[in-house]
């Protein structure tokens, strides 16, 4: 049983699912059109017509040949396509442009019939693409984020008509221009014109040259067609490239792809999970950041890709894609501001610690720096990865402990001693809890004789992120007295430290402008007894 | 190449009863308020469509534009009808078209030189 315009009818299986495919057809074909849903009730009423002319008993059983038949009376979309002439002036347009358009091929597919219709538009088996997609899933698996954006990107080909665009013409370099012709039409024509124009006005000086600047006039639209056709469509592949790249590269960093790959880099950068976790891991979930991070630069890069392809391929505009996508990215906005302002908590407090380690002999002319013989951080030598979080340098262990590189500094005093002050900073999200996380500061340090002994790192809790913590020490020095790296600290990476040269120790002098390198041995050891009194 | 040929007239005879298919409903509307099936008969007599799917949008377009405008009323057999009626406005756009059709015609046939033999 169907009812079509208020009449019900009894109509067999196959009848049944003919209609309805005719009907989804015709719906499919009207929906670009004003007053779709109008003219589809129009038709259903005249099909009830015919039918009931045919059947004039209500008793009877409508079969698949009566439906055939008001089928060969109503007309087929793509014979209605033929016949109508309803289409704006600038879907006409648009139809001039492109004989075949983009569409993904679902009677031809193994996924989403992205290959065979990516076969159709370039005249290949789409085995072939298929094959190609296969070797990038194996380098890397690129293949499968191509393919998925492709899937989003193209439309399905629905309706008939669709197939026959998605086969439509073979591409070849007089297609392409003469599709881009037709854009240019209007330019040309105004150049043409005033080709003319001139060449008349020339024709009325009595010189045959008229002729001649039509001829050039004509060779100007022509070269400007074929300009405009390259430009837009290099303007297209570089989009559409530079779209992917920045999307390719965003998905890499906000999902940490690249962990693997580029982990043994010389400089490591740490991707967003990772950088993530070892900072605001602890009290928020990831997750968040990725989201903010895809929507925020994603969709726009997203935007660029879609565009750049359809400047290449011509096919449609996607109904309301970019309307969606710019409210999903004004909700990124919004939860990137949320977001933000978490973090921001996050390391609202700050709690501050100074303490003098007191020196055996501060009138010495030599400050000695050692390193802390049996300190635990002497395990992570030059083998671990430095980072700097927010101008704090740290490294990472293979245990996922942070181990902080403390900070040194030297200023000149007028005082005649050295002093040593040790500033321990940490952060949290209420003054309570950023005096724990500095609590939790383990940094050792101690004075003997005329030197003082390091260690190496400042550890923070096993397990912990990073919550702003810092050590830094400020080494007052008499002007004209010396500070000397032991070479010990050779065996980590000098510079991390302190700018040291690459001989065994490094000795420092405090000049007028401020501490210096001093390069020649003998110019420490003679310094030292000139400035004994 | 004849099949060529052959295609490429007939598709520009569609091109040609295109255009005046809007100018000829408008017409068939004018001499009585008529409901599509009355316009299907008078356009299929003419030869000027095959399909009867194509009236609908173009019915649908006249009616948007103001042009016509449309009652139902009960019918015998079957489901109700639409009686499409012409507005001012469809009257004024018909005499318009009417008159450029004749013209049209005349430049055409100055052209094309033919009298009032058959071709």
């Amino acid at each position: 049983m169907i009812n079509l315009g208020g009449i019900v009818f009894h109509i067999d299986e196959d009848a049944y699912a003919l209609l309805n495919h005719y009907l989804e057809n015709l719906k499919k074909h009207f929906s670009k059109q004003e007053g779709a849903q109008d003219i589809l009730n129009d038709i259903e009423s005249r099909i009830a017509e015919i039918l009931t002319e045919k059947r004039p008993e209500t008793k009877q059983v409508i079969t698949a040949e009566d439906v055939d038949e008001v089928i060969a009376i109503m007309g087929n979309p793509v014979e209605i396509e033929q016949e109508e002439n309803t289409k704006k002036p600038q879907d006409a347009g648009e139809n001039l442009k492109g004989d075949k358009r983009f569409f993904r091929n679902p009677d031809a597919k193994v996924i989403a019939g992205v290959c065979s219709g990516i076969g159709a538009w370039f005249h290949l088996d789409p085995v072939w693409v298929r094959l190609i997609f296969v070797l990038f899933l194996l380098a890397g698996g690129s293949g499968i984020l191509v393919y998925l954006v492709l899937w989003i990107v193209i439309p399905e080909a629905q309706t008939t008509s669709d197939k026959l665009e998605m086969r439509g013409e073979k591409v070849n370099i007089r297609n392409i221009d003469r599709s881009i012709r037709a854009e240019v039409s209007e330019l040309g024509a105004r150049v043409g014109h005033m080709a003319s124009e001139s060449a008349a006005t020339l024709r009325r000086a009595g010189s045959g040259s008229g002729v001649f600047f039509e001829g050039v006039g004509k060779g100007i639209v022509q070269l400007l067609s074929y300009f405009w056709t390259g430009l837009v469509f290099l303007t297209g592949i570089t989009l559409a490239l530079a779209g992917l790249g920045l999307l390719l590269i965003l998905l890499t960093y906000v999902f940490g792809w690249s962990d693997r790959m580029f982990w043994d880099a010389e400089f490591s950068v740490l991707s967003l999970p990772k950088l993530a976790n070892l900072t605001i891991g602890c009290s928020m979930p990831v997750i968040y950041l990725q989201l903010v991070l895809t929507t925020v630069v994603g969709i726009p890069a997203f935007m660029i890709f879609y565009n750049g392809l359809r400047m290449v391929f011509r096919f449609n505009r996607i109904k309301h894609l970019g309307f969606t996508m710019f409210n999903i990215w004004i909700v990124g906005i919004f939860l990137m501001a949320w977001t933000g302002m978490r973090i921001y908590n996050l390391y609202k407090f700050t709690e501050e610690k100074q303490i003098e380690i007191a020196l055996e002999k501060p009138g010495s002319d030599t400050l000695n720096i050692n390193l802390m013989a049996d300190d635990p951080g002497l395990k992570y030598l030059r083998n671990e990865k430095l980072l700097l979080v927010d101008d704090q340098k740290a490294i990472l262990t293979g245990d996922h402990e942070i181990l902080l590189v403390p900070g040194i500094r030297f200023e000149e005093t007028s005082d005649s001693l050295f002093s040593v002050t040790q500033f321990t900073l940490a952060r949290g999200k209420t003054r309570m809890e950023a005096r724990q996380h500095m609590a939790a500061i383990r940094f050792q340090s101690a004075a003997m004789g005329t030197s003082l002994k390091l260690g190496p790192y400042a550890r923070l809790q096993k397990e912990e992120c990073w919550r702003g913590e810092s050590v830094n020490l400020l080494i007052h020095v008499p002007k004209g007295k010396f500070v000397r790296f032991d070479q010990q600290f050779h065996d980590l990476k000098p510079d991390w430290y302190y700018m040291m040269n690459s001989s065994e120790e490094s000795i420092f002098k405090m000049t007028e402008n401020g501490v210096e390198l001093t390069t020649s041995a003998s110019d420490s050891i003679s310094s030292p007894a000139d400035t004994v009194k | 190449m004849h099949y060529l040929c052959r295609m490429n007239t007939e598709n520009q005879n569609a091109q040609m009863r295109k255009g005046v298919l809007e100018l000829c409903i408008l017409a068939i509307i004018a001499q009585q308020d008529a409901y599509a099936s009355d316009i299907i008969i008078r356009l299929k007599e003419a030869r000027l469509i095959v399909v009867e799917g194509t009236l609908y949008p173009l019915l649908t377009r006249l009616k948007n534009d103001g042009l016509t405008v449309y009652r139902w009323e009960e019918s015998k057999s079957g489901p109700p009808r639409k009686y499409h009626q012409i507005t001012a406005t469809g009257m004024q756009a018909l005499a318009e078209l009417k008159a450029d059709w004749q013209e049209l015609v005349v430049s055409v046939d100055k052209i094309i030189g033919i009298t009032n033999n058959q071709s």
